[in-house]
């Protein structure tokens, strides 16, 4: 009975979620429970020793900066120009906020390593111009959230990172090896956006033509003051980790100061806007946090309490062939998707699934791309969906829960689509690392 | 085998690779092996329970009855660790065996880490000399070590500017892409064989050794004092014979996977560089007078004691590769 | 009673803002470093520990200032189906479960605190070496702070059904 212990803690971490109670401290209170258990008081050591190792990262760093940014550039109205600039261009195309949203979701992805940040800024950036357009609450939701997080499979990516010593795979080949499956998925998101809103334009709907709409030459105009500006900034952040200036954490603080600079060439800045931005910034931070930590805390007794070891056991009782072991894990990894964060996720299951995955003949690289992908679909599946907490934040109440839920399931789908592709053709992934390595 | 049977759990620092393997888990298999069985010991990896440089907090803390880390960790605690961890005045992995378990250098760790930390400790596992860097630029000379943008963190930070270095502390995320895009010239990271994995060598063309800043690297068994005393003699030898035989089996199983790698470099095109005996020299002098100020400065009342047994050991070993070594002629 | 929330709650406000304000110092020392790694080709020995305790400073101490708003998290797909009052009676339970554990770990925090003090114990991280005690100072203020405000939740939650029962 003690020995199944480690599983009780997700059905009572999961109900106390369900009754409303906050997930950090859901996830808090699970772990106290079980952890008095397994470990007795020393327990609080255990959480003191996880507040001290998840506050001392600076990999998080980028969190609070990309979050800053985006308030920054909503706050400042930059966010709206920089819109309107686009939509001058794609207002003739069905959906045409929505693909930009993708594309400049596929941008901000190149830029940051995590999920959560490239979601807040670009939630923050388009959400309230799409509502104004009459878009559907649920397209809109979908877009943001599956965009967003986009964020950790288009490199860098800081969740390899994590998995590349857990699977003792490269984390160069994972970050090759994530670049066809991430565009496969951007892209299939963009289409579906504009088949979409082609057999159903209520969903996205064009703009028709009006009387005093402007001119090429004026469109250009428009678009060079409004467009320009903001994307220089964009191509800062990214051109300085790719012109080898800064790290990825580095980059975003760059972020912020372009983007502070930026209202300022606007003349839209203001010390109460920057206090507001500060604020905002702050809050956001904390809440992705408290989740996170909840999720370090519950890992550490889920995993003292024997719960790897549990689940290895468990799977090599099935007795599967090797297809058979690829798909049990991915189910697994899908189910584990609803209720845990991808911390969690890698640290629990990465070092359980790739000794078997191996074992059976297997290329580790691949299946932690597989795994990487069943990882973007968890941020979408509630109850513990990330992309839709960051949403939820950044939201206009008028976008409800229900809304974002409906929204997620065609890019699950999607997601799903991309696996399938993943699995059959492997070179997705090994085409590039093996091409990457001839042209050094 | 009688005696009472153990169920114990491992924290760790490692999330994989050959610390793990043949080091953490080979401890522990080869206590169930030895011990008929009574040994049952699990295996953590790094913040699985606890902080993963935090090892020795966690098993003194009771959350893990045993652990593995790298005792060098703890130079911020007591700058001692240091000596016992390996640093750029360190001998090599040869020597350092021979001081351990020959030298008083076992005694000399238990005793300091029982009184300083409250945890019994015992060597596990000893890396060779490490690579001294993967690096975008060919590393040979004092001059080219000048303004190299070296990604590095410790107490070898501070000496690589010695040498001229300008090292760059950075998250361990970073360290990757940093490193593919030039924004850092340089890695220092683990042995020949461990750095297959890490992949550098794809992104950096070039990689030097030998390690002067790391000669060997003995990493440590940590068990809970509570723990410890309630076992009986026997099983307490036990724990100790089984930690030396590991350290002596990882020793030599790096040693044959090091050659192997340096193959692997070479097939994969990795131009290798031996550091020029400059180099290797100056490196040891920053290691040994930074050893010799701080044992003077006192604040550690370990180090000077630990240092003067070393440096005793390394006077009386000098010359010992002139009589250990045969001279080959390389063809 | 109000008066004393009130007061409690201008502290947990206090010391999020002071938690805001820290994003300033965080963007300007990492954009130096930058800056004076590639432009000046001499990195900094401070930014990278200075950044990543200005990071988990400016979370840490914005938990109870994020409580007191209201923006942890809920999942409230099933939990709207409740009454209004099962959802407070719900928070109330959590909130006194809470309280207890959150007292304890900073608690331990303190000690934690103390023994890196008592043993000038510094981060190893890097050549800056910065003491680990005011690092720890501040999870411990952090986690006290956050047990405050969990107690206003509370206090609020009784002088509430108060109010309500004299009302009706
Ligand atoms: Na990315
Ligand atoms: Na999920």
């Amino acid at each position: 009975m003690m020995e199944y212990l480690p599983f009780f803690m997700l059905p009572v971490t999961f109900g106390l979620m369900f009754l409303g109670v906050q997930v950090a401290f859901a996830m808090l209170l699970t772990a106290t429970m079980f952890g008095l258990i397994t470990f007795g008081p020393a327990v609080a050591h255990q959480f003191v020793e996880k507040i001290d190792d998840l506050a001392s990262n600076f990999v998080f760093a980028a969190i609070p900066l990309f979050v800053f940014m985006g308030a920054v550039l909503e706050k400042s109205g930059i966010a709206d120009r920089l819109f309107e600039a686009i939509h001058i261009w794609t207002r003739r195309l069905p959906g045409g906020l929505a693909i930009a949203t993708v594309l400049m979701c596929i941008v901000f992805a190149a830029s940051s390593g995590v999920i959560g940040a490239t979601e807040s800024v670009v939630g923050l950036l388009t959400i309230p111009i799409m509502l104004r357009y009459g878009y559907d609450k649920r397209l809109i939701s979908g877009v943001i959230c599956a965009g967003g997080s986009l964020g950790t499979i288009i490199p860098p990516s800081v969740v390899v990172v994590v998995m590349g010593p857990l699977a003792d795979v490269s984390v160069g080949d994972l970050m090759y090896g994530m670049v066809f499956p991430g565009l496969l998925m951007a892209g299939l998101y963009l289409v579906y956006i504009l088949v979409l809103c082609i057999v159903k334009p209520e969903h996205g709907p064009r703009i028709p033509r009006e009387p005093g709409e402007p001119g090429f030459a004026e469109k250009l105009g428009i678009t060079l003051r409004n467009l320009v500006p903001p994307l220089l900034m964009i191509v800062a952040v990214l051109g300085s980790i790719l012109g080898g200036l800064a790290s990825p954490t580095e980059a975003a603080a760059i972020g912020c100061v372009c983007a502070v600079l930026l209202t300022m060439l606007y003349r839209r800045f203001t010390w109460a806007g920057l206090y507001d931005s500060l604020l905002k910034t702050v809050r956001v931070t904390a809440m992705i946090m408290a989740v996170l930590l909840g999720g370090t805390l519950f890992t550490g007794v889920f995993v003292g309490g024997g719960g790897i070891s549990l689940a290895s056991t468990v799977i090599e009782q099935f007795q599967l062939g090797p297809w058979g072991l690829v798909f049990l894990l991915l189910l697994i990894l899908f189910i584990a998707g609803f209720f845990l964060d991808w911390i969690s996720i890698v640290l629990i299951f990465l070092p359980i699934f790739t000794p078997l995955v191996t074992a059976a003949g297997f290329d580790p690289v691949w299946f932690c791309i597989l795994f990487l992908i069943m990882i973007q679909t968890s941020y979408l599946t509630p109850p513990l969906a990330p992309a839709i907490f960051y949403l939820r934040a950044v939201a206009p109440p008028e976008i409800t829960m229900r809304h974002m839920y409906a929204g997620m399931v065609p890019f699950i789908l999607l997601q799903v689509v991309v696996l399938v592709v993943t699995m059959v053709w492997p070179q997705m992934v090994t085409w590039l690392p093996g091409w990457a390595m001839q042209l050094r | 085998q009688s005696g009472p049977t153990y169920n114990w759990k491992m924290a760790t620092g490692w999330a994989g690779g050959p610390l793990m393997d043949i080091g953490a888990k080979a401890f522990a298999e080869r206590m169930n092996q030895l011990s008929g069985g009574r040994f049952k010991i699990q295996t953590f990896p790094g913040g699985g329970l606890g902080n993963a440089l935090k090892v020795p907090e966690t098993v003194k803390n009771g959350l893990a009855e045993c652990g593995h880390t790298w005792i060098g960790y703890d130079w911020g605690k007591d700058v001692t660790t240091a000596l016992f961890g390996g640093y750029a005045g360190s001998f090599d992995a040869e020597r350092m065996l021979h001081w351990l378990y020959e030298g008083g250098g076992v005694e000399l760790q238990r005793e300091f880490r029982e009184g300083a930390d409250g945890v019994i400790s015992f060597p596990l596992f000893m890396r060779t000399a490490e690579v001294f860097v993967h690096s975008r630029k060919p590393v040979k000379t004092l001059e080219d070590l000048k303004g190299l943008k070296l990604r590095t963190a410790g107490a070898w930070l501070e000496m690589s500017k010695e040498l001229g270095a300008a090292p760059v502390t950075t998250a361990g995320g970073d360290i990757f892409p940093m490193l593919e895009r030039g924004a850092i010239d340089a890695v220092e990271w683990g042995t020949p064989w461990e750095n297959v994995s890490s992949g550098f060598y794809k992104v950096a063309r070039y990689l030097s050794y030998p390690g002067v800043h790391q000669p060997c690297a003995p990493f440590e068994l940590v068990l809970n004092k509570g723990v410890w005393d309630k076992m009986p003699e026997a099983d307490r030898k036990l724990v100790e014979v089984v930690a030396k035989l590991v350290t002596f089996e990882s020793w030599a199983r790096i040693g044959a996977e090091d050659a192997k790698a340096f193959e692997f470099y070479k097939k994969n095109g990795v131009t290798l560089i031996e550091l020029d005996d400059e180099v290797q020299f100056a490196t040891r002098k920053i290691g040994l007078d930074w050893a010799d100020r701080t044992a003077k400065e006192g604040k550690s009342k370990w180090f000077a004691k630990v240092h003067e047994s070393q440096k005793a050991f390394d006077a009386a070993w000098r010359d010992a590769d002139d009589w250990r070594k045969v001279k080959v002629k390389r063809t | 009673m109000n008066r004393l929330i009130d007061l409690a709650e201008r502290w947990v406000v206090g010391v999020g803002v002071l938690a805001a304000l820290l994003l300033v110092p965080l963007v300007l020392a990492t954009t130096w470093e930058v800056v004076s790694r590639y432009a000046l080709h001499a990195p900094t020995i401070w930014a990278y520990e200075i950044g990543y305790t200005l990071t988990g400073a400016h979370f840490l101490l914005a938990l109870a200032y994020t409580l007191r708003q209201g923006e942890h998290i809920r999942i409230d797909v099933l939990s709207v189906f409740l009454s209004a009052r099962a959802r407070r009676r719900i928070d109330t339970v959590v909130y006194a479960l809470l309280l207890p554990i959150l007292v304890w770990v900073s608690w331990t925090l303190w000690h934690y605190m103390a023994e890196g003090f008592a043993r000038g114990e510094t981060s190893g991280q890097s050549a800056l070496n910065l003491p680990v005690w005011p690092f720890r100072a501040v999870f411990t203020l952090a986690f006290a702070t956050l047990a405050l405000q969990v107690l206003c939740e509370l206090l609020k939650s009784f002088v509430r059904r108060d109010t309500e029962a004299q009302g009706s």
